[in-house]
């Protein structure tokens, strides 16, 4: 790290966990700047709820760094590290109702009475909730649980909001809607959030970065886009839904060899990424294309999904669907490779 | 560490007073000493107390069941007015403290009771018509009075999970009504019949108070020969523990096995509600006359305890019972007025609650520890915490009687003798079982995720304990308050045993005062018995109460 950068406003830095025998998180990194919400992304079990749960002081790491601001944070306990927590199960006070639901870090806060009155009707505002504040929470919905649960943790302003799966157990059509809901109130509010999720769609739809997760390490950091675009990695490339990973023969220069021809590289990787974006695909002949035999082939609404054998390797590829007859399998499918979609990989961690 | 405190409880006040007895049955200075039991096995009057026990809790049982069992078909079937009233009626002798009972009885049908007063003033005669007093009869119908409530609700509550579809498809084969009851309904209702007469068996097995109370020295239970062998050979009353809490064991045991296998078998559920009105006269009468058994059976000896300690006999209404209560009496077997024994006991009554609270949490919280930290035989503490329950009252009293005879006796415990605490402690014994047994699964139902939001709003240990916890075990820890505090007021087994004369609890001056044969007296007893009766009534109703208010959990 170069020591001229100011330090970023939260960083994880080497985080060790174990469970008993089992290795949670072996040397996670992970660092955000103020307002800038950040997504762990990855299987279940790949350690990001246990990450997330080591921020928050609910787990103790067996070595690492935390710092908040510049302020070690291992040492604080929990109730006073200033970090909200939205648990996947709401977790909400089944002895309170909404608005008091809503109040209690307030109150743990010693705010004045009319303060703790006053941020607690902003916060139910902004979850669009101010009509439900008597109501047991019991006799809430999932969806409005959630909002009653984002609602709380908002409402202390905590310097960093940690949210695990928050829509894992809502049904598909309230989690689109929530999701974007949940992006504009944390940008409004001006904070910096970490957003566990599995789900690539949802990590898409929220994040300014995503950080990969894979057995206890996080693989790979970046933007959105960038992280489709430019996976580093077979696992992280597999996890965006690639499968074009050929492995490299031999390298001269930089040219490197595979079963599907000879590309330009960079770098010395063992693997390379025909991105799926960068097959153009044809049923007719063409200049330079490979011909392939088609194994099979799933109509996706906007386009059919293909999966040929070009000289012995399987390439999953697109033909869009408006302008063609439904290629058939056996039919012979021609491909050409665009140079800029060709993506060097190195060995997963 | 701090939360063993009632482990070491359990054993210092119930394990160590129990081996005390079997040392006492099986030791005579330091020798292994058989004579004891040799006794009890040589001479006819213990064979007869063994023998009268087994018989009058077998009859009582049966008697019970003949009488629930077609009032559970009536409840389970039929909807009529005022059936939450009765239900609730039926209910009220469980948690009535022994004495109350045996004082209703005697108030209903003992010598000085208002029947034979009732038919002396109409026949006229000078002397009592019915000899009930101090006969197996009495002891019977008391015994039913008691159990009634719990065969009605084990056995309506299982008839009330079997299809009507079962007995319908017998009807339409053509099944008369006698073989519906003998070939469908008996059969399918066996597991249910087996688990209540265990119990009831159980309940009267160890019946103390009301055998005490209503018999004499031919009827007789071992509880109570215990209690007439302490002053004369304690070896033998040790050793006739020993092996009533034994053959007590076996029944217990006996108990779960039966309620365990049987009971939990998935039964036909109904898919629709099965009470209906009745539809034709023989079913109106069919109800009105089970109806009118269970009115009667549980109404009539309250409403003649209530009646008869505001009257003398057949005379007119007067309060002059409860007005004696203030005074003492020359030559009374109390030492104090009947007044300061309310003030005893409510005073016992909530330093038991207060030791039972504390005690039942820390229990609950230290079972939930361990068995977070998946130590080994996660049951056997809870098993070990309930034991006090299935053990006799009389045992616990005795257990302390031999400890304080007892010359090895460590100083300190010795010294509870003369203390104010020592009734708390005993009766904290059976108290906090019943506190742990309500707070332990509120305490396991708070899920971790709740602490950790807690933690994450902010909340310190401290704070998460009052305003999360507390709030969330609150209900369980009101329930178990009131049964602690309901038990202590009514339990007499135990308290007889180490009571210190000048301190008599309320259901001891009812003892007392009823052992006499003076009417004064007798009306004394009986209006100390519906105030003792008062209370328990006023604290089981501030749990219905409590029950449909609040969120969250413990139904009961």
């Amino acid at each position: 790290m170069n020591a001229q950068l100011p330090a970023p406003f939260f960083q994880a830095s080497g985080i060790v966990l174990h469970y008993g025998e089992t290795v949670a998180l072996q040397g996670s990194e992970c660092s955000l700047e103020r307002g800038q919400i950040l997504c762990l992304l990855g299987p279940s079990g790949c350690g990001k709820t246990s990450l997330l749960r080591v921020i928050a002081g609910l787990e103790r790491p067996a070595a690492g760094q935390l710092t908040l601001q510049g302020q070690n944070l291992l040492p604080v306990p929990t109730h006073q590290r200033g970090i909200g927590l939205m648990f996947q199960d709401f977790a909400l006070f089944p002895h309170l109702n909404v608005a008091e639901n809503v109040r209690f870090g307030l109150k743990m806060a010693d705010l004045t009475r009319r303060e703790q009155e006053k941020r607690t009707a902003e916060a139910l505002t902004q979850v669009g909730m101010s009509a439900f504040a008597k109501r047991d929470v019991a006799h809430l919905s999932g969806g409005e649980k959630q909002r009653v649960a984002l609602a709380r943790s908002l409402a202390p302003q905590p310097k960093l909001l940690l949210l695990d799966e928050p829509l894992g157990s809502l049904d598909a059509n309230t989690r689109e809607q929530l999701v974007v809901e949940i992006r504009h109130l944390i940008h409004a509010a001006g904070l910096a959030a970490i957003y566990v999720t599995h789900d690539r769609g949802e990590a898409f739809a929220i994040a300014d970065q995503i950080a990969v997760m894979n057995a206890g390490k996080i693989l790979q950091t970046d933007e959105p886009a960038r992280l489709y675009r430019a996976p580093r990695s077979p696992f992280v490339a597999r996890f965006f839904g690639q499968e074009n990973i050929l492995a490299v023969l031999t390298q001269e220069g930089d040219r490197a060899r595979t079963e599907l021809g000879t590309f330009k590289v960079r770098g010395q990787p063992n693997h390379l990424l025909i991105h799926t974006d960068g097959v153009e695909t044809s049923l007719i002949p063409s200049n330079r294309a490979i011909a392939g035999l088609i194994r099979s082939s799933t109509y996706r609404g906007n386009h059919y999904e293909l999966r040929s054998v070009h000289h012995d390797t399987v390439v999953k590829h697109a033909l869009a669907a408006h302008h063609t007859r439904a290629p058939q399998v056996g039919e012979t499918v021609y491909i050409r490779i665009d140079p800029a979609c060709v993506i060097p990989l190195a060995d997963d961690g | 560490m701090f939360l063993r405190v009632p482990l070491f409880y359990w054993v210092v006040f119930f394990l160590y007073p129990l081996l005390a007895i079997v040392g006492l049955s099986f030791l005579s200075e330091g020798q292994l000493d058989f004579t004891a039991f040799q006794r009890i096995i040589s001479r006819a009057y213990y064979r007869e107390r063994l023998l009268f026990t087994f018989g009058q809790a077998a009859l009582s049982t049966l008697l019970t069941l003949l009488l629930a069992l077609p009032a559970a078909q009536v409840m389970a079937t039929y909807d009529f007015r005022g059936k939450t009233v009765l239900l609730a009626l039926a209910t009220l002798p469980f948690v009535l403290p022994t004495v109350v009972v045996a004082a209703a009885f005697k108030a209903l049908l003992g010598d000085l009771g208002l029947v034979n007063r009732w038919l002396m003033h109409v026949l006229p005669l000078t002397e009592h018509p019915l000899p009930f007093e101090r006969s197996l009869a009495l002891i019977l119908v008391t015994h039913v009075f008691y159990n009634y409530a719990i065969a009605l609700h084990i056995l309506s509550g299982y008839w009330r999970t079997q299809s009507m579809r079962v007995e319908e498809a017998a009807r339409s084969l053509g099944c008369s009504p006698w073989r519906l009851w003998l070939q469908v309904r008996l059969p399918l209702l066996r597991p249910a019949l087996f688990s209540a007469a265990a119990l009831i068996f159980v309940f009267c097995f160890t019946s103390f108070g009301v055998v005490l109370l209503l018999g004499d020295v031919q009827h007789a239970t071992l509880e109570v020969a215990i209690y007439r062998q302490v002053n004369i050979d304690l070896p033998t009353a040790a050793a006739l523990s020993l092996t009533q809490s034994g053959l007590l064991f076996l029944l217990v045991w006996l108990h779960s096995r039966w309620s365990q296998a049987d009971l939990h078998t998935p039964a036909l559920q109904s898919s629709t509600s099965r009470t209906r009105p009745p539809q034709n006269t023989l079913e109106k009468i069919w109800l009105r006359t089970h109806v009118a058994i269970a009115t009667v059976l549980v109404g009539a000896p309250l409403l003649a305890l209530g009646w008869r300690s505001l009257s003398h006999a057949a005379g007119p209404l007067t309060p002059e019972h409860y007005i004696n209560l203030t005074q003492i009496h020359q030559g009374s077997l109390l030492f104090v007025s009947p007044l300061t024994t309310i003030a005893n006991s409510l005073r016992f009554a909530l330093i038991t609650t207060c030791f039972a609270v504390i005690l039942g949490t820390m229990a609950a919280y230290w079972l939930a520890q361990r068995r977070k930290k998946r130590r080994r035989f996660p049951h056997l503490q809870h098993a070990l915490f309930m034991m006090p329950l299935t053990t006799s009252a009389v045992t616990l009293g005795f257990g302390f009687t031999v400890v304080f005879a007892s010359a090895s006796t460590p100083e300190w415990f010795r010294a509870l003798r003369g203390s104010v605490i020592l009734i708390p402690i005993l009766h904290t014994l059976v108290a906090f079982p019943f506190v742990l047994r309500c707070v332990y699964p509120a305490l396991k139902a708070i899920a971790p995720s709740l602490r950790e939001a807690a933690a994450t709003l902010g909340a310190a240990p401290a704070q998460r304990w009052f305003r999360l916890e507390l709030p969330l075990l609150s209900h369980g820890l009101f329930i178990g308050a009131i049964f602690a505090f309901v038990l202590s007021l009514g339990e007499f087994g135990a308290s007889i045993f180490v009571i210190r004369p000048q301190q008599p609890t309320l259901p001891i001056a009812i003892f007392r005062l009823l052992s006499q044969p003076q009417p004064a007296n007798f009306g004394m007893a009986l209006a100390l018995s519906v105030i003792l009766l008062a209370i328990c009534a006023a604290a089981f109703a501030s749990l219905n109460l409590l029950r449909n208010s609040a969120p969250g959990e413990i139904r009961w």
